[in-house]
Parts: structure tokens; sequence; C-alpha cells
């Protein structure tokens, strides 16, 4: 039991660390707030699991991305199979769902235009710019170069930048 | 909808997006539970440190850990093997018997009140802060050896033998409420000194009161 005592500090230091950039990847990939959370919250379970289980994790941020991502896709799959289903009983009319909560206005209009890029796209500008990683750690999670990265991110923010200035409320 | 003025702004928006401290606690909160992280086994991990510390220091002065352990008052980074250690040993040494339960707590008692004299005299001023944490201690350690008293006397007035106990009274060596009002009032001086209010904050009142007859600056 002594030796989870320095597992539980660095566990809660990674929850310091990264959870409200897990909480807002989760947010990005779904518009959900309460989902977001409680993907950031399975995220740091599963990863106690390993931590428990004596693995060695040598890039936190990167893992733990791994698992919320794993999380959010199976989340996308069990949507559309239940929507399926869903559609299929109610003779094809879409469940009504939408997610966006009116405190939220305000940043819809920037999440439209962060879903005019490609997923990747997205994630490097959150990750340069909001999250504020350096190229060097955001290749760390992608497992590339970190030239590579600075690339693509500088394809993206030309893109973006494109996007905002030239286009106007027509989407 | 409006226009999106520039990167910046967009930027600023997406940032917007976040925990809030609330929300970052709750979900911690979630977590500690859901995986039994208690917070107590976590300082256990930090009395170990400190013990062994502690232990390091005792062998490089070539003393017992108890030993450099016994004069340490808050502050010191032995006081907490003092008394999340030593002394939890010591009672449980003594808790068999009431009578001595009451005595070990009674005692316990000056020796806290002993610690915050030793305190109030290292400093000129001593924070605000530090004479509550210091009147806490006395407070809890006083509930706990009023509460131990108690219990033997539970135990006295069981006996059905009125002349029976009235015989023992001489006998019994524990200590009761005459020791406890007695250490008190050899440590007046000390209980006195942390009632009393920071001399800084009595000269602020007094500025404040003088300063409303003034001309406002």
């Amino acid at each position: 039991m002594n030796e989870e005592r320095p597992l539980a500090m660095i566990f809660k230091q990674a929850y310091d660390q990264y959870a409200d950039a897990i909480f807002r990847f989760c947010y990005f990939k779904t518009s959900d707030r309460e989902l977001a959370q409680d993907l950031m919250q399975q995220t740091y379970l599963q990863a106690w699991t390993y931590l428990r289980g004596g693995q060695e994790i040598r890039e936190m941020r990167a893992f733990l991305y791994r698992l919320a991502n794993n999380l959010v896709i199976d989340w996308y799959r069990r949507k559309k199979s239940d929507s399926l289903d869903a559609m299929l009983e109610a003779g094809f009319d879409p469940p009504a769902e939408q997610a966006p909560v009116s405190q939220e206005a305000d940043f819809n209009l920037a999440i439209k235009f962060l879903h005019h890029l490609s997923e990747d796209e997205q994630q490097l500008i959150i990750w340069r710019y909001v999250e504020e990683w350096s190229p060097g750690e955001i290749a760390k999670v992608t497992k590339e170069t970190e030239n590579n990265v600075s690339v693509r991110l500088h394809r993206a923010l030309v893109k973006i930048k494109k996007l905002i200035n030239e286009k106007d409320e027509k989407f | 909808m409006r226009k999106m003025k520039n990167f910046n702004q967009f930027i600023k928006e997406l940032k917007g997006i976040r925990l809030s401290y609330r929300e970052k606690r709750a979900s911690w909160a979630y977590l500690s539970q859901e995986l039994n992280l208690k917070p107590a086994s976590m300082w256990r991990w930090q009395v170990y440190i400190y013990t062994v510390a502690s232990l390091v220091i005792a062998l490089a002065l070539g003393t017992g850990i108890s030993q450099a352990a016994e004069g340490a008052v808050p502050g010191d980074i032995l006081y907490l093997v003092k008394t999340k250690v030593k002394e939890p040993v010591e009672r449980a040494l003594v808790a068999k018997t009431p009578e001595k339960l009451a005595t070990f707590e009674t005692n316990l008692v000056e020796r806290r009140l002993d610690e915050a004299e030793q305190v109030l005299s290292k400093k000129s001023v001593t924070e605000q802060v530090v004479k509550d944490n210091l009147k806490q201690k006395i407070a809890e350690q006083t509930a706990r050896a009023i509460d131990e008293q108690n219990k033997v006397k539970e135990v006295q007035n069981k006996v059905d033998n009125k002349t029976e106990k009235e015989d023992k009274k001489e006998e019994r060596k524990e200590k009761n409420e005459d020791d406890l009002k007695n250490i008190f009032r050899e440590h007046e001086q000390v209980i006195r000194d942390l009632e009393k209010k920071d001399r800084k904050d009595v000269r602020k009142g007094e500025d404040k009161r003088q300063n409303k007859g003034k001309k406002r600056d």
C-alpha cells in the first residue's frame, strides 16, 4: 500500500497539469460540456488503472490524450449506433439532441471557424495557441518531428487566419 | 452574429472554454473517491519522510529520534514527528488505564501551553495565524483532557460503595479538573499573550479613528 502514495502524487500532478486540456479536447470534439467533463474523468480513471498496474508512463501528456481520444471515438461510435437504432424505431426521424447551451453562444462562432479545419489542424491550433505548448511538446504527443509539427502548424495557421479575415457571417 | 475580428479574438474565445475552479475540484473529489485516494494516506507518506529525516538528523547528532523531537515546537519540522508519531505512541501505551490516560492528556495540555510560550518568546511579533493555530491546539488538547477525565469520573461513579470511594480518593494519583485549573493558572501569561490582539491591528484601528477627523488626501 505504501508504494501507492508516490503514485497518487504522480496522478494528482497529472490531473493538475492536464485536466483542463483534456476537458477542452473532449469539449471541442463533442460540444457537450457535461459530457466533456465526464469523458475527462473517465480518462483519468483509466490512467490510474495503468499506473496501478505498474506500467511506467514516460509521456503523461501524450498518454492522456491517447486515452481521451479513444474515449471520444467510442462515444461517437455508440452515439452513431444509438441514433441509427432510434431512427429505425422512430421511422427515420432523427432524435433532437442539440448540445450547445445558450451560455456558450459566445464560443459558438469561434468553434464554427475551428471546425472548418481538419481534425489534425484543429488540434495543432488548439495545442499551440490555446494550451500554449511548444512545437516540441506537441511533437511528443503526435509522435513526429518537431520540424514536421512546425510546418503543419504554420499551414493550419495560414488557413484559419484566411478564414477569419475573409469569411463574414455566412458559412 | 458577431464578426470575428481577428485571430487573437478567436483564440481568446477558445481559451474561454475551460473548467472552472469549482468544476476542476469537483472532478478531483469524484476521482479521489472512486479510486480511494485518501488524503490521510498521502499525509502518512509525509510523516514517513519526516521520520526518515529526523532519523538522519538524530544519527548525525548522536541522539535518539524521540529526544530530537522532544523540544520541537510548532513550526519545527520535527514537531510533526512529535505530535503525530511520538505522542500517539505514548498515548497508546497509557491508553489501557483510564486514569493514566486522563493524566497523560492533562499533562499534554501543559506541554501545549509550554510550546506556545516558546513560540511566542521566539519572535517579538507573532502573526495572528500562528496564534490561532496555537490556541486551537491548546483548545483541542484541553477538550481531550476533559473528555478523558469525564470518562474516569463515569467509571468511578459506577463504584457502589461511596465510603470506599472516599478512602481511595487520597490514593488516587490521576489528574483531574483541579490540576487542569492549576495548569491554566500557571500559564496565565501565555494565554493572555495569545488572546492579545496584534499590536499592528490595534494601531490600525487607532489610526483609522484619528484619520476620520483629518482631511482626505
